[in-house]
């Protein structure tokens, strides 16, 4: 029992039956403290109602060490188990070792649902959806399916994510998740032939992605918001390297080989559908909830995701279509550039610094910093291979950061001013009707 | 007062009254998940169950890939002779889906592919086969072997004498069963 900010009487500690404490780290408790003193100061709170606002909170200390050891911990185990299934260890008959992995794998399932501990229940999961994959790889040796199937890990990650959804387990969603991104990298590595087909498909799956991600509407966001951020994570890492692979200006189709082949015009079918769907989803779960600031419902919104997504995929097939003469480069003849090359360099340069921009703010709009981060990532390796693969023979590399650089300040600087009159415009609205209703 | 854009986040647990233990997930959502991963399971090994519940035993000629080092881990890749490569020419079948009809070699008693073809004979045994243009995939191109077993394998492979224990189904669709070394 610890004594109360008030003063007045103990309360439970940190973690005892009865704490009903929110924790918070170190630095938004400080920031509470200096809110609450200003509060007080400026009159709008009195001290007890300063104390009882505080008392609601705790900052939890350094815990994030001993969450990344026992992360890698489960990651190290995780990977050992599936591991032992290569080694192929011959001390078992195939039937029996499949027995035994599938026991270590509903053990697993089995003690996290009894298990009261969270942290426990929550590595306990995580293993499970890790060793489910060793029963599908030793399922597979034992029947002797031939090695570096795609399918199997697509079946790892299917299963992880229904368990993962099924159970609301972020390490089991995360490895669902990455599962799936290797199956389909490797699936569409197996079956696409050349740069054009391989970057419509990718950007194809990043709207099947996204469409995932907005259908998490209503319930199912507000019981795991971390599960719509990953999906929009891979949504935005495919769109980002689709429209990679779609600027370079090396790739030329295979000589007599149209990119529209039956599995592209699938995924696009598939693309389709799946956004279709999703915003139908959306819609009818957001149907009762409250309106968006702006008024208008916020599945309409969601739309505008799938709607960037689409112009996204639009614009790279655009740019895998178009492929001028590319001999000024791989000959390193800058006097060979033409202005269509450079129309297409320029032109691809511009669309991934918008997608880039898209997914930052989107991160920003979403409240997931992480998205910012791999928008922003993406943009500095772009830049960076563009300057030595590309313009290397031209012009410097220096002089394309500074020219990327100077367009993303003027822009950054630009959207901060529209920001900042949006904030102002939105903070008036109780003037304006006042005055509208005395005119 | 602080810039609005400083705010931290506040991490509230989700949907939650404050200080309640986290809702745990119906049991009953967590076995059908687990029921459907089990039936999972089943889909990914389906190719190579069918031909060894229904399919019939043939035996071909069997040799590694890379002589040199024919065991890469715990398995090792297999390529058959008896099998026709895909041609390089503009009368070759398309990429995708070809079937292979088996002939039966008298004096060996081993079984060997005849032509490659796009579309299903009319009469058994076949393989049914993915080409890539350069080479066929039918789902018989690996083998895992215990460590043991592979010293005897790999000198069986060699000097040409190991055979590949083949089940193969109605569809052509085939599962490896053995890998034996022949005298």
């Amino acid at each position: 029992m610890v004594e109360t900010a008030s003063g007045r009487g103990t309360a439970p500690g940190r973690g005892e039956p009865g704490d009903t404490r929110h924790p918070v780290s170190v630095r938004t408790m400080r920031w509470l403290d200096e809110q609450l003193r200003e509060w007080e100061r400026d009159g709008l709170v009195t001290g007890t109602a300063a104390a009882t606002i505080r008392s609601r909170y705790v900052a939890e200390t350094k815990v994030k060490l001993l969450a990344i050891v026992t992360g890698l911990g489960v990651a190290f185990v995780a990977i050992g188990l599936i591991w032992l299934v290569a080694a192929n260890l011959d001390g078992l008959p195939p039937l029996a070792r499949l027995a035994a992995v599938a026991a270590v794998w509903l053990g697993l399932a089995a003690a996290a649902e009894v298990i009261r501990s969270e942290r426990l229940t929550a590595v306990c999961r995580t293993l499970a959806a890790a060793a489910f994959g060793a029963v599908i790889f030793q399922a597979a040796q034992s029947l002797q399916v031939p090695a570096f199937e795609p399918a199997l890990i697509g079946c790892w990650g299917l299963g992880a994510l229904l368990y993962a959804y099924a159970t609301r387990s972020l390490g089991a969603f995360a490895v669902g998740l990455a599962a799936g991104i290797g199956w389909f990298a490797w699936q569409i590595a197996e079956t696409a032939h050349g740069i054009a087909e391989t970057a419509i498909a990718v950007l194809c799956g990043a709207i099947v992605a996204t469409a995932v991600a907005v259908a998490h509407a209503g319930r199912l966001h507000r019981a795991r918001p971390e599960f719509a951020t990953g999906w929009r994570l891979a949504g935005a890492g495919f769109a980002l390297v689709g429209l990679f692979m779609a600027a370079l200006p090396f790739g030329e189709p295979e000589s007599g080989r149209s990119p529209w082949q039956p599995g592209v015009l699938w995924m696009l079918g598939i693309a389709a559908a799946t956004a279709a769907a999703a915003l139908m989803l959306a819609g009818r779960s957001t149907r009762t909830a409250i309106r968006g600031e702006d008024g208008r419902p916020p599945a309409a919104r969601l739309g505008w995701e799938l709607l960037v997504l689409a112009v996204i995929l639009a614009l790279g097939t655009a740019l895998v279509l178009w492929q001028p003469d590319s001999g000024a480069l791989e000959n390193l003849d800058p006097s060979r550039m033409t202005p269509q090359l450079w129309a297409r360099t320029t032109t691809s340069i511009l669309v991934f610094l918008a997608a880039a921009a898209w997914f930052a703010m989107l991160g920003t709009w979403r409240d997931a910093p992480s998205l910012t981060s791999v928008a922003l990532i993406a943009l500095v390796l772009f830049t960076t291979f563009q300057s030595f693969a590309v313009f290397a023979p031209i012009i410097s590399g220096a002089t394309l950061f500074l020219a990327v650089g100077a367009v993303m300040l003027a822009t950054g600087l630009a959207a901060e001013r529209v920001r900042r009159r949006l904030t102002r415009r939105r903070a008036r609205p109780g003037k304006k009707s006042t005055k509208e209703a005395t005119s | 007062m602080s810039d609005a854009s400083e705010v931290p986040e506040v991490t509230m647990p989700s949907a939650q009254a404050p200080g309640s233990p986290p809702e745990r997930p119906r049991l009953r959502w967590v076995v059908a998940a687990l029921l459907a991963q089990s039936l999972l399971v089943g889909v990914a090994v389906a190719p190579a169950l069918s031909p060894r519940l229904t399919g019939q035993e043939y035996r071909m000629r069997v040799a590694p890939v890379d002589p040199i080092d024919p065991f890469r881990g715990a398995y090792v890749q297999l390529e058959y002779p008896g099998l026709p490569a895909p041609p390089r020419d503009d009368d070759a079948p398309p990429m995708g889906t070809v079937y292979v009809p088996l002939a039966q070699d008298r004096s060996t008693g081993l079984w060997k592919g005849t032509d490659l073809r796009d579309t299903p004979p009319d009469a058994a045994p076949y393989l049914t086969c993915e080409s890539d243009g350069w080479r066929l995939k039918c789902g018989i191109d690996s083998w895992f072997v215990p460590q043991q077993r592979a010293a005897e394998l790999e000198r069986a492979m060699r000097e040409d004498h190991a055979v590949a224990v083949l089940k193969i189904d109605s569809n052509g669709h085939a599962a490896i069963t053995d890998l034996i070394a022949t005298t």
